[in-house]
C-alpha cells in the first residue's frame, strides 16, 4: 500500500491563499497526499485539490473569483428569507447554499474518498463530518463556511450546521496518520490599507469581538504544523488587492517549503511518502 | 476570455450535434493541444471539471483552436458567443 501524508487545511477566509502556496510546496517536494480534511476556506481548497486540480490552477481560479467577489449579482444570489430558527443562529439574510449549489454543478466538483469536510452543530458545538461519496457537496461546503453573523446555518436533518471553525479551526482528530496542518492565524490588529466599511467592520470584529470562539490547538508531536501569520488581514477582507493575495500565496509557499523540508530531513515525514528520492 | 466563459465554450464544443461521447472530444482536445492534464482526471472527473481544467491550462490556445474550428466550419458560429 502506498504511504501518504494527510493534509488538514484550516479555516480563515481570504487567507486561504496561504493554503494554495503550501500545496505548491507539497507538490515541489513530491509529498504524496492521502486524505484531505478541510474547514471553511480550507474545505474549498481541499475540494479542488481532491478533485485533481493542481495548486497553480487553484490559484488562477481563486484570483479570477477574487476579481468578481464584489459582483452584486453574486451577492443577490445569496440573499434568502430565513426561517426564525436559522435567523436566530445566523443573524443574517445571506445563505451560501444556492451559490454553492450552482458552483458545484457548473464546476463539476464531486465528493470523493480522499475528502473530509468539517462543519459544526450549532446547538451542541460538536463536529459534523462529511466524508465518503454519499452527501451533497454544496451543503457540506456551505455549512463548513457558514460563520454566524455573516451567513445563515445549513439545515441537516434536525440539525443546524455552522462554520466548522466553531468546533475547531484546524481539526486534526480525524486524521489516521501523520498530517501536514496548514493553520491560518487570526487578525490581531487593524489594517493600514484602505478598506471598505464592511471589511473594516469584519476586521474590527475579528480583532476585538470575534463572533464565535475558534479553538486552534493541534497535536504538534504527531503532526507537521505550518502556521501562517498575517496579523493585519481578517478572514472576511474581500477587498484585498491582488498584490496582498499573491503575497499570502508566496509566503505560504516559502514557509511551507522550509517547514516541510525540515520535517523530511528530521524523518517526521517518512521518506516512503515522497515520490522523489 | 474569463475561464468560466471558456469552460462553457469548451463544453458546448464537446456536446455539439453529432458527437456521441463528449468525454472523448475533451480527451482529443487535450491531446491535440498537448495540455498535459492527468489521465485520471480525464477519465474520472465530471466533464464540467475536465473542461474547467482545459480552460485553466490552455487559456488562449484553446480559444484560438476553437476559433479555427469555427472558421473551418467544424463547429457553429454560436460557439463564439
Amino acid at each position: 500500500m502506498t504511504k501518504t501524508v494527510e493534509l488538514v487545511l484550516g479555516a480563515g477566509g481570504v487567507k486561504g491563499y496561504f493554503h494554495i502556496g503550501l500545496l505548491r510546496a507539497v507538490e515541489e517536494l513530491g509529498i504524496k497526499v492521502g486524505k484531505l480534511t478541510g474547514v471553511s476556506v480550507g474545505a474549498i481548497v481541499a475540494t479542488f485539490y481532491a478533485n485533481g486540480m493542481s495548486s497553480n490552477l487553484i490559484l488562477k481560479l481563486f484570483l479570477e473569483a477574487h476579481e468578481t467577489s464584489g459582483n452584486p449579482l453574486l451577492l443577490a444570489s445569496a440573499v434568502t428569507v430565513p426561517d426564525m430558527r436559522s435567523f436566530l443562529v445566523g443573524m443574517s439574510f445571506l445563505s451560501l447554499e444556492k451559490p454553492w449549489e450552482e458552483a458545484v454543478e457548473r464546476l463539476g466538483l464531486t465528493p470523493n474518498d480522499r475528502l473530509r469536510i468539517v462543519a459544526c452543530d450549532a446547538r451542541t458545538k460538536k463536529p459534523v463530518l462529511f466524508e465518503g461519496t454519499d452527501y451533497k457537496l454544496h451543503a457540506a461546503l456551505s455549512a463548513s463556511g457558514a460563520l454566524p453573523g455573516v451567513f445563515l446555518p445549513v439545515h441537516h436533518g434536525e440539525q443546524l450546521l455552522i462554520d466548522g471553525a466553531a468546533y475547531h479551526r484546524n481539526p486534526d482528530e480525524f486524521c489516521e496518520s501523520t498530517a501536514i496542518i496548514s493553520a491560518l492565524g487570526f487578525a490581531t490588529r487593524l489594517s493600514l490599507e484602505p478598506q471598505d466599511p464592511i471589511s473594516f467592520y469584519y476586521q474590527w470584529r475579528e480583532v476585538y469581538a470575534p463572533v464565535v470562539r475558534q479553538p486552534t490547538e493541534v497535536d504538534n508531536e504527531r503532526h507537521v504544523v505550518v502556521e501562517h501569520a498575517a496579523d493585519d488581514i481578517c478572514g472576511l477582507a474581500f477587498n484585498l488587492s491582488v498584490r496582498r493575495c499573491m503575497a499570502m500565496y508566496e509566503a505560504g509557499y516559502k514557509h511551507g517549503l522550509a517547514v516541510l523540508s525540515k520535517a523530511i530531513a528530521d524523518g517526521k515525514i517518512d521518506g516512503d511518502c515522497l515520490s522523489k528520492p | 476570455m474569463h475561464t468560466l466563459d471558456l469552460q462553457k465554450r469548451i463544453l458546448s464544443f464537446a456536446h455539439r450535434n453529432g458527437v456521441a461521447e463528449p468525454r472523448d472530444e475533451l480527451t482529443k482536445l487535450v491531446e491535440t493541444l498537448e495540455l498535459g492534464i492527468p489521465s485520471h482526471v480525464l477519465s474520472g472527473a465530471q466533464p464540467q471539471f475536465v473542461a474547467l481544467q482545459i480552460a485553466l491550462v490552455g487559456g488562449e490556445r484553446v480559444e484560438n483552436h476553437l476559433d479555427e474550428l469555427v472558421v473551418a466550419g467544424v463547429i457553429s458560429e454560436d460557439n463564439r458567443q
